[in-house]
Protein backbone atom coordinates (compact mmCIF):
# COMPACT_ATOMS: atom_id res chain seq x y z
CA UNK A 1 0.00 0.00 0.00
CA UNK A 2 1.23 3.41 -0.73
CA UNK A 3 1.98 5.92 2.19
CA UNK A 4 1.69 9.25 1.96
CA UNK A 5 5.57 10.82 2.67
CA UNK A 6 6.39 14.43 3.59
CA UNK A 7 9.18 16.41 4.18
CA UNK A 8 9.12 17.11 8.33
CA UNK A 9 10.95 21.21 7.18
CA UNK A 10 8.19 21.35 4.79
CA UNK A 11 5.32 20.76 7.68
CA UNK A 12 7.11 22.00 10.68
CA UNK A 13 6.90 25.52 8.00
CA UNK A 14 3.19 25.38 8.24
CA UNK A 15 2.43 24.44 11.50
CA UNK A 16 4.73 27.45 12.85
CA UNK A 17 3.01 29.92 10.45
CA UNK A 18 -0.19 28.77 10.95
CA UNK A 19 0.08 28.59 14.92
CA UNK A 20 1.52 31.77 14.73
CA UNK A 21 -0.93 33.40 12.58
CA UNK A 22 -3.34 32.43 15.09
CA UNK A 23 -1.53 33.75 17.79
CA UNK A 24 -0.98 37.04 16.47
CA UNK A 25 -4.52 36.92 15.52
CA UNK A 26 -5.57 36.78 18.94
CA UNK A 27 -3.74 38.79 19.92
CA UNK A 28 -4.73 41.63 17.91
CA UNK A 29 -8.14 40.49 18.74
CA UNK A 30 -7.70 41.29 22.30
CA UNK A 31 -6.38 44.54 21.98
CA UNK A 32 -8.88 45.77 19.49
CA UNK A 33 -11.36 44.46 21.87
CA UNK A 34 -9.82 46.67 24.70
CA UNK A 35 -10.21 49.81 23.05
CA UNK A 36 -13.58 49.39 21.64
CA UNK A 37 -16.24 50.96 23.57
CA UNK A 38 -19.66 49.81 22.51
CA UNK A 39 -22.45 52.91 22.57
CA UNK A 40 -25.68 51.44 23.75
CA UNK A 41 -28.71 53.56 23.06
CA UNK A 42 -31.24 53.38 25.39
CA UNK A 43 -34.73 54.97 25.17
CA UNK A 44 -36.28 57.41 27.51
CA UNK A 45 -39.64 56.58 29.51
CA UNK A 46 -42.26 59.04 28.54
CA UNK A 47 -46.36 59.36 29.00
CA UNK A 48 -48.15 57.69 26.52
CA UNK A 49 -52.21 57.81 25.65
CA UNK A 50 -51.59 53.89 24.93
CA UNK A 51 -52.64 51.29 27.60
CA UNK A 52 -50.56 48.49 28.69
CA UNK A 53 -50.26 45.49 28.40
CA UNK A 54 -49.26 43.30 30.76
CA UNK A 55 -46.11 40.46 30.60
CA UNK A 56 -43.81 38.83 33.14
CA UNK A 57 -40.76 37.17 32.12
CA UNK A 58 -39.57 34.82 34.69
CA UNK A 59 -36.33 31.60 33.51
CA UNK A 60 -36.62 32.27 30.14
CA UNK A 61 -40.56 31.93 30.19
CA UNK A 62 -43.32 34.24 29.23
CA UNK A 63 -46.84 34.97 30.11
CA UNK A 64 -49.51 37.32 29.20
CA UNK A 65 -51.40 38.56 31.96
CA UNK A 66 -55.46 38.41 30.79
CA UNK A 67 -56.94 41.37 32.28
CA UNK A 68 -60.22 40.23 32.57
CA UNK A 69 -59.26 36.35 34.18
CA UNK A 70 -57.10 38.33 36.54
CA UNK A 71 -59.35 40.66 37.63
CA UNK A 72 -62.33 38.65 37.80
CA UNK A 73 -60.86 36.36 39.98
CA UNK A 74 -59.03 38.67 41.89
CA UNK A 75 -62.82 40.82 42.53
CA UNK A 76 -64.14 36.87 43.39
CA UNK A 77 -61.28 37.09 46.19
CA UNK A 78 -61.77 40.15 47.29
CA UNK A 79 -65.68 39.79 48.16
CA UNK A 80 -64.47 36.81 50.54
CA UNK A 81 -62.56 39.52 52.35
CA UNK A 82 -58.92 38.09 51.38
CA UNK A 83 -57.15 41.55 51.50
CA UNK A 84 -53.99 41.40 52.32
CA UNK A 85 -53.80 37.22 51.72
CA UNK A 86 -51.96 35.62 48.75
CA UNK A 87 -54.61 33.20 46.92
CA UNK A 88 -54.36 31.71 43.57
CA UNK A 89 -55.42 33.41 40.31
CA UNK A 90 -56.14 30.86 38.61
CA UNK A 91 -54.47 31.61 35.61
CA UNK A 92 -51.16 30.47 34.80
CA UNK A 93 -50.03 29.17 38.01
CA UNK A 94 -49.60 32.73 39.32
CA UNK A 95 -50.61 33.64 42.94
CA UNK A 96 -52.44 36.76 43.81
CA UNK A 97 -52.35 39.56 46.84
CA UNK A 98 -54.76 42.52 47.15
CA UNK A 99 -52.45 45.45 48.40
CA UNK A 100 -53.62 48.57 49.19
CA UNK A 101 -50.84 50.98 47.76
CA UNK A 102 -49.99 48.53 45.03
CA UNK A 103 -53.17 47.50 44.29
CA UNK A 104 -52.94 43.53 42.76
CA UNK A 105 -49.60 41.84 43.42
CA UNK A 106 -48.74 38.85 41.60
CA UNK A 107 -46.64 35.92 42.75
CA UNK A 108 -44.86 33.78 39.67
CA UNK A 109 -44.88 30.32 41.10
CA UNK A 110 -44.05 27.80 38.21
CA UNK A 111 -43.31 28.73 34.69
CA UNK A 112 -44.14 25.42 32.90
CA UNK A 113 -47.21 25.99 31.60
CA UNK A 114 -45.69 29.82 30.60
CA UNK A 115 -44.78 30.80 27.03
CA UNK A 116 -41.11 30.37 25.06
CA UNK A 117 -39.90 33.30 22.94
CA UNK A 118 -41.67 31.75 19.48
CA UNK A 119 -44.69 30.44 21.54
CA UNK A 120 -45.56 34.50 22.42
CA UNK A 121 -45.41 36.01 19.10
CA UNK A 122 -48.77 34.43 18.33
CA UNK A 123 -50.14 36.00 21.77
CA UNK A 124 -48.67 39.09 20.70
CA UNK A 125 -49.45 39.55 17.16
CA UNK A 126 -53.16 38.10 18.48
CA UNK A 127 -53.65 40.50 21.71
CA UNK A 128 -51.61 43.69 20.95
CA UNK A 129 -52.19 46.58 18.39
CA UNK A 130 -50.20 49.19 18.18
CA UNK A 131 -52.43 52.04 17.92
CA UNK A 132 -54.14 51.22 21.31
CA UNK A 133 -51.65 49.24 23.48
CA UNK A 134 -47.92 48.90 24.19
CA UNK A 135 -46.34 46.07 26.01
CA UNK A 136 -45.38 46.66 29.54
CA UNK A 137 -42.75 43.66 30.85
CA UNK A 138 -42.36 42.69 34.80
CA UNK A 139 -38.83 41.20 34.19
CA UNK A 140 -37.64 38.91 37.14
CA UNK A 141 -34.15 39.57 38.12
CA UNK A 142 -33.21 36.79 40.82
CA UNK A 143 -29.99 35.18 41.55
CA UNK A 144 -30.70 31.71 39.07
CA UNK A 145 -34.07 33.18 37.57
CA UNK A 146 -33.42 35.90 35.05
CA UNK A 147 -35.62 36.82 32.50
CA UNK A 148 -33.61 39.44 31.11
CA UNK A 149 -32.90 36.98 28.13
CA UNK A 150 -36.62 36.47 26.76
CA UNK A 151 -37.73 39.88 27.49
CA UNK A 152 -35.04 41.28 24.93
CA UNK A 153 -35.77 38.96 22.11
CA UNK A 154 -39.43 39.80 22.91
CA UNK A 155 -39.03 43.32 22.82
CA UNK A 156 -37.30 43.06 19.66
CA UNK A 157 -39.73 41.25 17.69
CA UNK A 158 -42.47 44.24 19.19
CA UNK A 159 -39.80 46.62 17.74
CA UNK A 160 -39.52 44.90 14.67
CA UNK A 161 -43.86 44.93 14.85
CA UNK A 162 -44.03 48.94 15.62
CA UNK A 163 -45.41 48.13 19.19
CA UNK A 164 -43.63 50.04 21.90
CA UNK A 165 -42.66 48.57 25.18
CA UNK A 166 -41.70 49.18 28.76
CA UNK A 167 -39.85 47.42 31.73
CA UNK A 168 -39.31 47.45 35.07
CA UNK A 169 -37.57 44.50 37.25
CA UNK A 170 -39.22 42.26 40.05
CA UNK A 171 -37.74 39.77 42.39
CA UNK A 172 -39.18 38.59 45.68
CA UNK A 173 -39.24 41.70 47.61
CA UNK A 174 -40.45 43.94 44.47
CA UNK A 175 -42.92 41.70 43.26
CA UNK A 176 -44.88 42.33 39.89
CA UNK A 177 -47.75 44.40 40.32
CA UNK A 178 -50.93 45.84 39.08
CA UNK A 179 -52.57 49.09 39.57
CA UNK A 180 -54.01 52.24 37.55
CA UNK A 181 -54.36 55.23 40.59
CA UNK A 182 -52.94 57.59 38.00
CA UNK A 183 -51.67 59.88 41.05
CA UNK A 184 -49.14 57.38 42.52
CA UNK A 185 -45.72 57.20 40.48
CA UNK A 186 -45.36 53.84 41.41
CA UNK A 187 -48.54 52.96 40.06
CA UNK A 188 -48.27 54.46 36.35
CA UNK A 189 -46.07 52.30 33.55
CA UNK A 190 -44.27 54.16 30.92
CA UNK A 191 -43.56 52.89 27.51
CA UNK A 192 -40.20 53.47 27.00
CA UNK A 193 -39.02 51.97 23.18
CA UNK A 194 -40.14 53.91 20.29
CA UNK A 195 -40.39 51.03 18.02
CA UNK A 196 -38.69 52.19 15.73
CA UNK A 197 -36.76 49.82 13.43
CA UNK A 198 -33.96 51.13 12.15
CA UNK B 1 15.04 13.35 -7.65
CA UNK B 2 12.99 14.53 -4.02
CA UNK B 3 12.80 11.02 -3.40
CA UNK B 4 16.78 10.48 -3.35
CA UNK B 5 17.15 14.07 -1.88
CA UNK B 6 14.15 12.77 1.51
CA UNK B 7 16.42 9.09 1.02
CA UNK B 8 19.86 11.36 1.94
CA UNK B 9 18.32 13.21 5.12
CA UNK B 10 17.17 9.74 6.25
CA UNK B 11 13.40 11.96 7.13
CA UNK B 12 10.38 10.24 5.22
CA UNK B 13 7.74 10.22 7.79
CA UNK B 14 3.91 9.80 8.12
CA UNK B 15 1.81 12.23 6.70
CA UNK B 16 -1.25 11.63 9.30
CA UNK B 17 0.17 12.27 12.79
CA UNK B 18 1.52 15.90 11.44
CA UNK B 19 -1.78 16.84 10.25
CA UNK B 20 -4.09 15.59 13.09
CA UNK B 21 -1.66 17.49 15.41
CA UNK B 22 -2.10 20.27 12.90
CA UNK B 23 -5.32 20.26 12.92
CA UNK B 24 -5.89 19.59 16.59
CA UNK B 25 -3.86 23.41 17.55
CA UNK B 26 -5.44 24.96 14.67
CA UNK B 27 -8.60 23.52 16.14
CA UNK B 28 -7.65 24.42 19.94
CA UNK B 29 -6.68 28.34 18.71
CA UNK B 30 -9.68 29.04 16.87
CA UNK B 31 -12.03 28.07 19.76
CA UNK B 32 -9.86 30.25 21.72
CA UNK B 33 -10.54 33.09 19.47
CA UNK B 34 -13.96 32.46 19.54
CA UNK B 35 -14.10 32.20 23.43
CA UNK B 36 -11.85 35.29 23.98
CA UNK B 37 -14.02 37.48 21.68
CA UNK B 38 -17.32 36.40 23.40
CA UNK B 39 -16.25 35.96 27.07
CA UNK B 40 -13.99 39.17 27.04
CA UNK B 41 -16.07 41.84 29.23
CA UNK B 42 -17.32 44.37 26.66
CA UNK B 43 -16.77 48.15 27.26
CA UNK B 44 -20.10 50.38 26.90
CA UNK B 45 -21.40 53.58 27.33
CA UNK B 46 -24.96 54.45 27.66
CA UNK B 47 -26.69 57.49 25.70
CA UNK B 48 -30.34 58.54 24.88
CA UNK B 49 -32.07 56.93 21.90
CA UNK B 50 -33.99 60.63 21.13
CA UNK B 51 -33.33 63.65 21.27
CA UNK B 52 -29.58 63.52 21.21
CA UNK B 53 -27.19 66.43 20.78
CA UNK B 54 -28.50 68.47 23.32
CA UNK B 55 -29.78 65.84 26.08
CA UNK B 56 -27.00 64.25 27.82
CA UNK B 57 -27.24 61.04 30.17
CA UNK B 58 -26.43 60.72 33.48
CA UNK B 59 -25.52 56.71 33.85
CA UNK B 60 -25.87 55.02 37.06
CA UNK B 61 -25.03 51.99 37.10
CA UNK B 62 -26.90 49.72 39.34
CA UNK B 63 -24.73 46.18 40.83
CA UNK B 64 -26.30 44.37 43.60
CA UNK B 65 -25.14 46.25 46.73
CA UNK B 66 -23.91 49.50 44.99
CA UNK B 67 -23.98 52.16 42.24
CA UNK B 68 -21.65 53.63 39.87
CA UNK B 69 -22.26 56.83 39.06
CA UNK B 70 -21.39 58.17 35.95
CA UNK B 71 -21.99 61.93 35.58
CA UNK B 72 -21.66 63.85 32.21
CA UNK B 73 -18.46 66.72 32.27
CA UNK B 74 -17.77 67.34 28.62
CA UNK B 75 -20.69 70.20 27.99
CA UNK B 76 -20.62 71.71 31.33
CA UNK B 77 -17.45 73.75 30.26
CA UNK B 78 -19.43 75.48 27.37
CA UNK B 79 -22.45 75.63 29.84
CA UNK B 80 -20.49 77.33 32.34
CA UNK B 81 -19.63 80.00 29.89
CA UNK B 82 -23.18 80.68 28.62
CA UNK B 83 -24.94 80.85 31.97
CA UNK B 84 -24.79 84.07 33.74
CA UNK B 85 -23.11 82.97 37.22
CA UNK B 86 -20.57 80.48 35.74
CA UNK B 87 -19.63 79.49 40.08
CA UNK B 88 -22.53 77.38 40.17
CA UNK B 89 -21.71 75.03 37.03
CA UNK B 90 -17.75 75.28 37.98
CA UNK B 91 -18.89 73.92 41.22
CA UNK B 92 -20.48 71.44 39.98
CA UNK B 93 -18.07 70.42 37.40
CA UNK B 94 -15.08 70.10 39.99
CA UNK B 95 -16.88 68.12 41.83
CA UNK B 96 -18.34 65.64 38.60
CA UNK B 97 -14.17 65.29 37.50
CA UNK B 98 -13.56 63.57 41.05
CA UNK B 99 -16.71 61.57 41.31
CA UNK B 100 -16.17 59.71 38.28
CA UNK B 101 -17.18 56.49 38.07
CA UNK B 102 -17.14 56.89 41.75
CA UNK B 103 -18.75 53.87 43.69
CA UNK B 104 -21.47 54.80 45.71
CA UNK B 105 -24.03 53.38 48.65
CA UNK B 106 -27.43 54.48 47.42
CA UNK B 107 -28.15 56.51 50.32
CA UNK B 108 -31.06 59.00 50.72
CA UNK B 109 -28.84 61.96 50.49
CA UNK B 110 -26.81 60.57 47.84
CA UNK B 111 -29.68 59.79 45.42
CA UNK B 112 -31.23 63.48 46.18
CA UNK B 113 -28.26 64.80 45.85
CA UNK B 114 -27.80 63.46 42.45
CA UNK B 115 -31.40 64.41 41.16
CA UNK B 116 -31.24 68.02 42.66
CA UNK B 117 -27.89 68.62 40.95
CA UNK B 118 -29.56 67.62 37.01
CA UNK B 119 -32.13 70.10 37.88
CA UNK B 120 -29.95 72.92 38.90
CA UNK B 121 -28.00 72.19 35.76
CA UNK B 122 -31.55 71.83 32.98
CA UNK B 123 -32.66 74.87 35.41
CA UNK B 124 -29.24 77.39 34.91
CA UNK B 125 -29.83 76.23 30.76
CA UNK B 126 -33.10 76.86 30.57
CA UNK B 127 -32.45 80.41 32.45
CA UNK B 128 -29.78 81.32 29.54
CA UNK B 129 -32.06 79.87 27.21
CA UNK B 130 -29.35 77.21 26.72
CA UNK B 131 -30.24 73.92 24.63
CA UNK B 132 -28.65 71.55 27.29
CA UNK B 133 -30.99 68.87 29.32
CA UNK B 134 -29.08 65.95 31.29
CA UNK B 135 -31.49 62.91 32.15
CA UNK B 136 -30.71 60.01 33.98
CA UNK B 137 -30.16 56.87 32.56
CA UNK B 138 -30.38 53.19 34.62
CA UNK B 139 -27.88 50.28 33.75
CA UNK B 140 -29.09 47.60 35.50
CA UNK B 141 -26.86 44.22 36.22
CA UNK B 142 -27.88 41.04 36.80
CA UNK B 143 -29.34 41.19 40.62
CA UNK B 144 -29.68 45.21 41.02
CA UNK B 145 -33.27 45.09 41.01
CA UNK B 146 -33.49 45.92 45.07
CA UNK B 147 -30.93 48.90 44.28
CA UNK B 148 -33.05 50.11 41.62
CA UNK B 149 -36.69 49.89 43.31
CA UNK B 150 -34.93 52.14 46.24
CA UNK B 151 -33.35 54.68 44.18
CA UNK B 152 -37.33 55.04 42.07
CA UNK B 153 -38.81 54.70 45.42
CA UNK B 154 -36.86 57.36 46.87
CA UNK B 155 -37.30 59.56 43.70
CA UNK B 156 -41.16 59.20 44.00
CA UNK B 157 -41.13 59.72 47.98
CA UNK B 158 -39.56 63.21 46.80
CA UNK B 159 -42.04 64.62 44.50
CA UNK B 160 -39.77 67.86 43.79
CA UNK B 161 -36.90 65.49 42.56
CA UNK B 162 -40.14 63.85 39.45
CA UNK B 163 -39.98 65.78 36.45
CA UNK B 164 -36.25 64.68 35.28
CA UNK B 165 -36.57 61.85 32.09
CA UNK B 166 -35.35 58.46 33.24
CA UNK B 167 -34.16 55.40 30.61
CA UNK B 168 -33.58 51.80 31.74
CA UNK B 169 -31.70 48.97 30.10
CA UNK B 170 -30.78 45.79 31.49
CA UNK B 171 -27.40 44.90 31.43
CA UNK B 172 -25.34 41.62 30.79
CA UNK B 173 -22.69 40.83 33.97
CA UNK B 174 -19.48 41.10 30.78
CA UNK B 175 -20.78 44.75 29.91
CA UNK B 176 -18.54 47.38 31.99
CA UNK B 177 -18.31 51.01 32.07
CA UNK B 178 -14.63 52.56 30.78
CA UNK B 179 -12.18 52.63 33.35
CA UNK B 180 -13.43 50.01 35.87
CA UNK B 181 -11.56 46.53 36.12
CA UNK B 182 -14.14 43.86 35.27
Amino acid sequence: MKQDLINVNFLTDIISNSVGILVLFAVLNIVHEEKTVYKLEVPIEHESSLAPAFFICKDNAIVFIEPETIFSNAIIQADRGLDNKIFSLGYMDIDGQIAEDRGLVLYANNTSLWQNDSEIRQTLDDKLDAKKHFAFFFVYDEEGSSGFEIFRQTRQYLKKRQIKSGWQPVNENNPPHICFWSDVPACRYFPSYQAISK
Amino acid sequence: MAKRRNKQWGMDVSLFPFLSIFLCVMGVLSFLNILNSTVLPRKMVMTGEVGQGYKVAYQIFCLPDNIIIVPPIEHLVALRQAVSDGSVIEEILQKRRQQQRALKVPTEDVIIDIFKEIQLLNYHARQANYLYEEFVLFGLYPNSADIYHKIRQIVYENEELLGISIGLEALDANWIVPGETP
